[in-house]
């Protein structure tokens, strides 16, 4: 079995600094080897040669790096690379390639992608809002892969990526946020608009623009040229920081200002999961990001916060696709989606002691 | 082509699945691929970018066309057109072949054109051994830190073609061409010896 032991990643256990809001933070390195053509220019041979290289140089990564196991896609059937992107291990373009592998740290806290758009992508995952930490991560292995494989580098350029848009730090941090306040306070289009302004980037993760499914964004820097890598962390770090602060008091003014409409919105969340029987895919996404603001808010004071996260990667088409098995079908796949809410939800409050 | 769910918007994706070894293929627009979770939940930054790019090179294309008309990486063959077309380098001696193109449309998309980063030790190793050289012969002006570095384009340019030379060299021997294979490798080494002078 190739997906992780674990159904929730490291990355997304709900810890970490303003993890009530910054769900997750990534940071990854991109990086080339010398003298191999780029993978979108690569052929078999030259895939498997990239692959045997950085393979070796990472089960010669020192000890206190901890463990690997390396994973090719060829290996791995359809919904068990969906796993991976669903957890964000991997890129769903790691996942469309059959010449692709990913090294996954033992604790799921490094995954190194092989043969992307790019011959490495060093990825650093943590959870909760932590740039700088993100960025020690990857470049203490970028450090130690580099002592066993030459890069693509010029002087001019830095780091040689297969697009231009990736050259120079290669670097591209990114920050999971969400976001529910400022989405019904009607303040995240105008925030976002600003932020386009100072070079960071806003995406909705299912869906586009502010009106975003679940209201969960990811916002990362846009620029890898021209700056240091310190100077890109430490600024999307205080983006970061700000967008929190103000999610933070739209949701203060919110409760303060519109608390009926907003209990009685995390109210029917909290109804329609416990008791319906068919919940799609966006639906779920919806309800859950409710859901999640009254805990928040202590609206549904009883409930875990890392319920959330780990309903919101286990509710994913993939994950229940392999446990629909045989059945699968979206009418099957509802149904378990929202059976598997409500057991968990069930399980969530025998535990601590509602009822 | 229109989307086979919601048979209105043009089909952007092109669906495979297999299920227990039942192979069923859609091709959906995005919205309903976006709907139906298709597409995972971490969307490609990069892929508009790629668009991005290549939309401004082909707004350059004509007066480009004109000064280099069929310019091709000599390491790696990646056409001006491909690149045009993709937004993606094939190696990194296209950074070479390409720089006056790139310049500008890296200005444009990057705000910067000259990295500020981490140095890889390897290069930052080699810059060394360059000042060190410098300071041997006098009256040679100090090469700065722009001087050729491994990661440079002109020896990577070398680089690539040594590992082509070479894998044609082993088909030649497999094939039992040994005059082919004999030619080859003298290719190799007078490439290899020249790459090397290039540094000394």
């Amino acid at each position: 079995m190739a997906t992780p032991e674990r159904v929730v990643p490291g990355w997304m256990t709900g810890g970490g600094p303003a993890a009530d809001i910054a769900l997750s933070t990534r940071l990854r390195l991109a990086r080339n080897l010398a003298g191999e053509p780029f993978p979108p220019r690569q052929d078999g041979t030259a895939a498997s040669r990239v692959l045997q290289r950085v393979g070796a140089a990472v089960a010669a990564l020192p000890q206190d790096h901890g463990a690997y196991r390396i994973v090719r896609m060829a290996d791995l059937e359809g919904p068990d690379r969906q796993t991976l992107v669903e957890q964000h291990l991997i890129s769903p373009l790691l996942a469309l390639r059959a010449t692709g592998a990913v090294a996954l740290r033992a604790d799921e806290s490094v995954s190194i992608m092989i043969n992307e758009e790019d011959h490495l992508r060093i990825q650093a995952l943590l959870p909760g809002l932590q740039c700088a930490e993100a960025l020690r991560v990857a470049d203490a292995v970028d450090d130690a892969l580099n002592a066993s494989l030459e890069y693509a580098f010029s002087e001019e350029w830095g780091y040689l990526a297969a697009s231009p848009a990736n050259v120079g730090t290669g670097l591209r941090a990114s920050v999971m946020m969400h976001l529910p306040g400022l989405v019904l306070a009607g303040q995240a289009a105008p925030l976002f608009s600003n932020l386009a302004q100072m070079g960071v980037v806003v995406r909705g993760l299912h869906g586009e623009g502010s009106a975003a499914v679940g209201n969960l964004f990811q916002i990362s820097n846009q620029v890898s040229l021209g700056l240091a890598e310190e100077e890109i962390a430490t600024s999307l770090q205080a983006i970061g920081r700000q967008v929190v602060d103000r999610e933070r008091s739209a949701r203060e003014w919110l409760f303060a200002n519109r608390r009926t409409q907003i209990e009685d919105r995390v109210a029917r969340a909290y109804g329609l999961l416990t008791n319906a029987r068919l919940v799609p895919s966006a639906e779920a996404a919806a309800l859950l990001s409710d859901l999640r603001l009254g805990i928040d808010l202590h609206v549904l004071p009883h409930l875990d916060p890392s319920l959330f996260n780990e309903l919101l990667v286990r509710t994913r088409p993939a994950f229940l696709q392999a446990a629909a098995g045989d059945q699968d079908h979206p009418a099957v796949r509802d149904a378990l989606r929202a059976t598997l809410i409500r057991q968990r939800i069930a399980q969530a409050e025998r535990r601590s002691g509602k009822d | 082509m229109t989307c086979d769910n919601c048979h209105q918007r043009p089909a952007k994706y092109h669906v495979t699945r297999v299920v227990n070894g039942e192979r069923s293929e859609e091709d959906l627009c995005e919205e309903c691929a976006l709907q139906r979770g298709e597409l995972a939940m971490q969307l490609q930054p990069s892929a508009a970018i790629h668009d991005l790019l290549a939309g401004l090179l082909e707004g350059a294309k004509p007066s480009l066309r004109q000064q280099e008309p069929q310019q091709q990486c000599p390491a790696c063959g990646l056409a001006r057109a491909e690149f045009a077309r993709t937004g993606l380098l094939g190696c990194e001696a296209c950074y070479t072949t390409f720089a006056e193109t790139l310049r500008p449309l890296v200005r444009r998309v990057q705000g910067a054109g000259r990295h500020h980063g981490k140095v890889p030790a390897q290069a930052a190793a080699h810059a060394q051994d360059e000042a060190v050289a410098s300071e041997r012969l006098p009256g040679s002006a100090a090469p700065g830190r722009t001087a050729t570095t491994p990661g440079s384009a002109e020896t990577a340019t070398a680089r690539m073609k040594i590992g082509g030379l070479r894998e044609q060299m082993q088909a030649a021997i497999a094939a039992e061409d040994f005059e082919r294979a004999a030619a080859l490798r003298d290719r190799i080494r007078a490439l290899e010896g020249r790459s090397r002078d290039g540094h000394a």
